[in-house]
This record gives C-alpha cells, sequence and structure tokens, in this order.
C-alpha cells in the first residue's frame, strides 16, 4: 500500500473509532462524569469512595474506619466482622488489602441498613397463581421470617392451614402452619395469622424465585402477607452508629470490644 | 495524575513483558518444529495463557508462591533471552495496523485503571480469587471461605493476579490483560492476512474491532476472555492446520481453566476442526507421521481437560458440582417435560442477535454468499460455521435443562453465553470478505485443492512456505 492510502485508511479507521466512542458515550456518561474532576483522576481513594460510598451503597468509607479499629485488636489478619448489606452481599471486604476473608461473629457491620431493617416489617404480599397457589417473590434477603397474615372469607370450617415452600420444585414444605378458625369472633372476613415460633431462619430470596404457599381449608383468601426481618440483631448490642451504618458487637463479647467503639466514636469528632 | 499516569504504565508494560516472554518460548518451540512462528498477537495470548495456566498449576499443587513467581518468572526470562540468541527479528506493527485501534488500547487502559472491580457477584467470582492468591490461600480452603462458585477455574484471574501482584498495582489494572488479549486477537487475524491490501478488508476489520467491543471484556468477568481465547484457537487451526493439532488441541483444552463451559467449548472447537474435512480420515490411518500428531493432540487434550477436576479431587472439591445444583437433573421426565421451552429459548436467541445487527447481518450475509449454488466452501469457513452452529446447539441445550428459574437464568446468562461465539462469528466474516475483496495473487493462504504432491506438501507444511511473519 502506498504511504497516502495507509494514511487515508488510518485517518478513515480513527474516524471510525471516535464515531464509535461518541455513539458509546451516553451510556456510561453518568457513571464516569466525575472522571473530569482532578481529584477523582489523581486519588484511588476518592474513586473507591465514589463508587461505594462512605456508607451507601457499600459502605467503603465506614468499613475502612471499622476494619482499622478492629484490626488494632484482632491479631489474626485474615479475621473481619459479620458484613449486612439492605439488598445483597456486596463482599466490600475485597476492596481491601489484605482482604480478610474469614467472618468474625462477635462484631457485626450493617451497611445501609436503617432503623426499619432490624424490625419486623411487611415482606410483602403473595399473588394468587391460576393453580391456587400463592406466591411471593423476594427482592432482597431477610434473616427472618416471623409471620403470616391471611385475609379470609371465613365460613363453617374449622381449620385454616398454611404450608410454605421454598420454591414450586419443592414438594417439601419449610413451614406447615394450622389456624383454628373456630376461636375467631366472628364469621365472615378476618384477618388471620400465622405466626413462625421460632421464626424461620435465612428467608433468602434465591434467585428471584417465589416463595410459594399454598392454603387450605375451604375458604375464599384475598391476601396473603409476609413479615420479616432483614437482619436478626438477636444478641448484638449497637455500639456505633453513622446514618445507615453502624457497628454492633455480640453481648458475650461486649467486654473485648469496648475499645472498638471508643475508637469508632473517636472517628466521628 | 502522574500517579495514574504511572500505574497505566506498568500495568501495561507488566502486562506485556510477563507473557510475550513465555510466548517467546512457544515462538521458539514452534519454529525449532518446523512450523510458522507466531505472529506477535498470537504469541501474547500462548503467553498468557501458559501464564495463567502455571500458576493455577502451581498454587493447586500447594507449591509455595515464591516458587511459581520464580517458575514463571524465569519462563519468561528465557523466553526472551532466547528470542535475543536466535536474533528474533522485531516485528513492527503497521502504521494502518496500530493507529486505528490505539483509541480502544488508550481508552482501555484508562478504563482499566480507572474503573474499580463492581461488587456484583459476576464481578466478585473472580476478584475474589485474585485476592485468595495475593494471599495464596490453598485451594482446599476456598470452600470454607465463602465465596461465590468455589468450584470455577481460575485461568485468567492467575493471570490478573500476576499482573497486578508483580507490577504492585491496584487490583483493577491487572485487568488490562484482558484488553490486551481482546486487542491481540484482532492482531493475529489482521497478521493472518498481512498481504491483502484491500481497503475495504482494513476497514472491515477496524470496524469489528470497535463492534465487538464492549466493557465486558475489560471488567473482570471471563466470557470476554474465553471469547477471545476460543477466537485465538479458532484462528490457531486456520494458521497451523492439522500439522498444529499436536499442541493445538491441548491448548483449545486450555479454555476449560478459564470458565467451566470452556471444556465444551474445546470440545466443539476440534470436534469442528477435524469433522470439517472428513475426507482426510482415511489417510491418517496408514500416515505415521498424521497418526502420531493426532494421537499427541488427543492425549495432550485430555489431559489439559483432566486438570481442574483432578485438581479439585485432590483438594477436597466436588468435580462433578458444575454449577450448583443448576443441571442436577432428577428425572429424564424433568428433560422431557422442558421441552417446551425451546419457543422462548428461540425467541431470546432471535432478539439478541436482532439488537446486535452491525454482527448479525454481516454474518448471515457471509452465509448466504458461502452457500450459494456453485461457490465451493472451503474447509476453514466450513469448521467455523460448524462451531458458531454448534455453539448455538449447546447454548439452547443449556437453557432447555437448567434447573435454575428458567426465565431468570435465560435472562442473566444467555447474552454472556452467546457473546462467546462472536469473535468466530467475525472470523467468518472476515474469511469470507477477504477471499472476496483480495485479489488472487494477493492471497497468502491456498485454499483450492492442489494436485501434485508437491504443491500438497506446501500446503500440509504451510510454515513458512505459505505464510510470513509480520508482527
Amino acid at each position: 500500500m502506498s504511504l497516502w492510502r495507509r494514511w487515508a485508511v488510518a485517518g478513515i479507521a480513527i474516524a471510525l473509532g471516535l464515531v464509535a466512542a461518541i455513539r458509546l458515550s451516553p451510556k456510561v456518561s453518568d457513571r464516569y462524569k466525575p472522571l473530569l474532576s482532578s481529584a477523582f483522576l489523581s486519588s484511588r481513594e476518592q474513586r473507591l469512595i465514589h463508587f461505594f460510598g462512605e456508607c451507601e451503597p457499600a459502605g467503603y468509607g465506614y468499613l475502612k474506619r471499622v476494619l482499622t479499629a478492629y484490626s488494632r485488636i484482632e491479631p489474626n489478619p485474615l479475621k473481619r466482622p459479620v458484613i449486612r448489606y439492605r439488598d445483597y452481599n456486596r463482599r466490600s471486604e475485597y476492596l481491601f488489602e489484605p482482604t480478610r476473608f474469614e467472618a468474625d461473629p462477635s462484631v457485626l457491620v450493617g451497611v445501609w441498613l436503617a432503623e426499619s431493617d432490624l424490625r419486623e416489617q411487611e415482606i410483602g404480599s403473595a399473588t394468587r397463581g391460576a393453580d391456587g397457589l400463592w406466591r411471593i417473590a423476594v427482592d432482597r434477603n431477610f434473616d427472618l421470617l416471623t409471620r403470616v397474615e391471611v385475609e379470609a372469607e371465613t365460613g363453617r370450617a374449622q381449620h385454616l392451614r398454611l404450608q410454605l415452600y421454598r420454591s414450586e420444585r419443592d414438594s417439601t414444605p419449610v413451614w406447615t402452619s394450622t389456624v383454628d378458625v373456630a376461636t375467631a369472633e366472628r364469621v365472615g372476613r378476618q384477618t388471620l395469622q400465622f405466626v413462625a415460633t421460632p421464626p424461620l431462619r435465612e428467608f433468602r430470596y434465591g434467585l428471584v424465585e417465589p416463595f410459594v404457599f399454598r392454603v387450605d381449608g375451604g375458604f375464599s383468601v384475598d391476601r396473603v402477607t409476609a413479615y420479616g426481618v432483614v437482619v436478626d440483631m438477636q444478641g448484638y448490642r449497637v455500639v456505633h452508629r453513622e446514618g445507615d451504618c453502624f457497628t454492633a458487637v455480640e453481648d458475650d463479647h461486649s467486654d473485648r470490644w469496648t475499645q472498638l467503639s471508643h475508637e469508632l466514636e473517636g472517628s466521628n469528632d | 495524575m502522574i500517579e495514574l499516569a504511572r500505574i497505566a504504565l506498568v500495568a501495561s508494560v507488566v502486562a506485556l513483558i510477563g507473557p510475550l516472554g513465555v510466548g517467546c518460548l512457544w515462538a521458539t518451540a514452534l519454529t525449532y518444529r518446523g512450523e510458522s512462528e507466531p505472529t506477535l498477537g498470537m504469541n501474547y495470548w500462548l503467553g498468557l495463557m501458559s501464564v495463567g495456566a502455571l500458576i493455577l498449576l502451581g498454587h493447586g499443587l500447594g507449591i509455595s508462591q515464591t516458587l511459581v513467581v520464580l517458575l514463571v518468572g524465569s519462563t519468561s526470562a528465557a523466553g526472551w533471552i532466547l528470542c535475543l540468541l536466535r536474533k528474533y527479528k522485531q516485528t513492527r506493527a503497521g502504521l494502518t495496523t496500530v493507529l486505528p485501534l490505539l483509541p480502544l488500547a488508550m481508552a482501555g487502559i484508562g478504563y482499566c485503571v480507572l474503573d474499580p472491580v463492581q461488587m456484583w457477584d459476576s464481578y466478585l467470582i473472580w476478584l475474589a480469587r485474585v485476592r485468595l492468591l495475593e494471599q495464596w490461600t490453598p485451594l482446599a480452603r476456598f470452600r470454607d471461605l465463602g465465596i461465590i462458585y468455589p468450584e470455577y477455574p481460575y485461568l485468567g484471574s492467575a493471570a490478573w493476579w500476576w499482573t497486578e501482584w508483580t507490577g504492585r498495582v491496584p487490583v483493577e489494572s491487572g485487568r488490562v490483560i484482558f484488553l490486551f488479549t481482546y486487542l491481540a486477537f484482532f492482531l493475529a487475524v489482521l497478521a493472518r492476512h498481512e498481504q491483502t491490501t484491500s481497503i475495504r478488508v482494513r476497514l472491515l476489520w477496524v470496524f469489528f474491532a470497535y463492534a465487538c467491543f464492549s466493557l465486558e471484556i475489560i471488567n473482570g468477568y471471563q466470557d470476554g476472555f474465553l471469547m477471545a481465547s476460543a477466537g485465538m484457537v479458532a484462528l490457531a487451526f486456520l494458521q497451523w492446520e492439522d500439522r498444529g493439532a499436536a499442541w493445538i488441541m491441548p491448548l483449545a483444552a486450555g479454555l476449560s481453566l478459564i470458565k467451566t463451559e470452556g471444556a465444551i467449548l474445546s470440545l466443539i472447537l476440534v470436534f469442528c476442526w477435524f469433522g470439517s474435512k472428513l475426507s482426510r480420515v482415511p489417510t491418517v490411518q496408514p500416515n505415521r507421521l498424521d497418526r502420531h500428531v493426532l494421537l499427541l493432540g488427543a492425549v495432550g487434550f485430555v489431559s489439559i481437560l483432566a486438570i481442574w477436576p483432578w485438581l479439585q479431587l485432590r483438594n477436597g472439591l466436588d468435580p462433578v458440582n458444575v454449577q450448583g445444583a443448576a443441571f442436577r437433573i432428577r428425572s429424564i421426565g424433568i428433560v422431557v417435560s422442558q421441552l417446551d421451552r425451546f419457543p422462548t429459548i428461540l425467541r431470546a436467541i432471535g432478539l439478541y442477535y436482532a439488537q446486535r445487527p452491525w454482527i448479525t447481518l454481516p454474518f448471515l450475509a457471509a452465509v448466504a454468499v458461502s452457500l450459494v449454488p456453485g461457490e465451493r466452501l472451503d474447509r476453514q469457513r466450513r469448521f467455523l460455521l460448524g462451531f458458531v452452529a454448534l455453539h448455538l446447539l449447546f447454548v439452547m441445550t443449556i437453557f432447555w435443562l437448567t434447573q435454575e428459574p428458567f426465565e431468570w437464568h435465560l435472562g442473566a446468562a444467555l447474552p454472556r453465553l452467546l457473546s462467546q461465539g462472536t469473535l468466530v462469528m467475525f472470523l467468518f466474516v472476515f474469511e469470507t470478505a477477504t477471499l472476496w475483496w483480495t485479489p488472487i495473487e494477493h492471497m497468502s493462504i491456498a485454499r483450492q485443492p492442489v494436485p501434485s504432491p508437491q504443491r500438497f506438501a506446501e500446503v500440509v507444511h504451510t510454515g513458512r512456505a505459505q505464510t510470513k511473519r509480520t508482527f
């Protein structure tokens, strides 16, 4: 190829490349707008804060403070607190070097978790399928399923039975509960409570596969609502909170981690 | 800014030096065997695969980190020394080759350095392995540490770790190896057609280099790496043909060390290559050389395929556990009952390709012009077309058999599984376009049947007689 042809081809190719880049740019502009800031360009720390946040969504800034204080007390360089998020396990520990892979249950760090996430709340209402089964798709993890409310038109039957299946494919229910309708005050529309005692643990959403409820008893059911707790804090005490991030220690180990809470409070100043 | 430039430079240099050194060993070995020398792009990929495989093997066998680092470092150094000793001519990439890819390379390096690995499962699977290699945590402990899919292989992560660790750069910078692999593929493709002067072919090449690119290739997930590697294996078959079977077959099996489905891709590649010329089967048996080459290749293929399951067994992992419970099928009845999924699968595949007309339309056009009556489909394109078809069948089978929630699995995995065959589709388009647009006197690769035994020997022993090294 002659030189001018080479240059021509290179020119056209670069133009093509630029057109492709411009075409793709609107898709990423929001995410990369901060790239234009020199502070963002010059500091990896700034970039990590930008993408993962002080507290939300992945709690980089807060975790860094906790891990720094934690490592002064815990000599094992591989141990870290249990980290809980409001939606799914983001594994922010991988952001740090060396990565601490071993979860130490005596300290729990909550990331982007409001007070309400630590108390019972509505998981959601189930929808009824053509097969008469009730399905509930849970889009986040719940530690506990505490109870289920069934709104039904009660009739002459004595009992209402509720069965919970982890998925459509499961043939064995993970929980069965029966309510004695005869104790109900009146016949007609009423809300019946199925309380899980003890609460069902590890109520994970499992790849958006819905949980399935079967309600038997010959009643006309209008509504099925599940309640649960996102993060089960039983046995833990919150020793530090900053916005929607917090640190809690296990009751049995509170003496050991006194210094941790002091350091974290000091870091607030 | 200076710090950022330093990281970009160090990561890029380290990402190139190590693999290219090991690649030099490949080049020396191939030349010694009388084969044609791999081009720079192919060299890089051969080196990178070897570096990753060495680390994975060393780590899986419980060899100390220092020893493995020394082994990889000295192998690379030996490669460089050998290249210098045999006065390996430093190949130069032409202006028209380098300049068009420069914006992509610069933007890609910038992305790898600037954008931390995102905290999504798909990326964390591989980042976790890089972090575990930093600490040289034994493979036997992977299962206890709560990482996602501990049963997955990690050749790509191993090479990624090598880059970030030796360069002492932030972990995300190590992903430049995936960018370089992608670019290496395109360099290798062009080098195969070095004598092609057609501007149309060159422009097509540039167009596809940009069109096939996506951030998914360099953001840490391994499908892009598998896509480029499957393309490289296909390219190696095209360049070295049957004579290269002794080493290309084991190399193809190396795909199984990148991702689990790499094993199936390698099987399809090997099957399609040999299936693309069944008429050669009767000549293999009486020909001692052919027989030995094939036997050697087959033994190497099976041995490399067996490496990961063997390492799993050795480290207390279950090799039968492919992807959790996704493919644990309890009865034939389930398989039969899931046949009604096919219309949905076909629709999803159709939608995927409809959204990517830049590859679909050229590919369909290439198929159309290749299959018109009177047109003879050569072995290379039969091989590539066969791969595309069987790969599609493989993807359909996955979704037919999956025990994960069907709709979810289809939405989550179909695009990335289909993407693994994209570069082979591009190769088919490019091979066809080259045939159409290149004047016969400029063609560097003999394709037509050759009548005389002497010419036949030249074609079989392609080597220096048919192809020249450019870069």
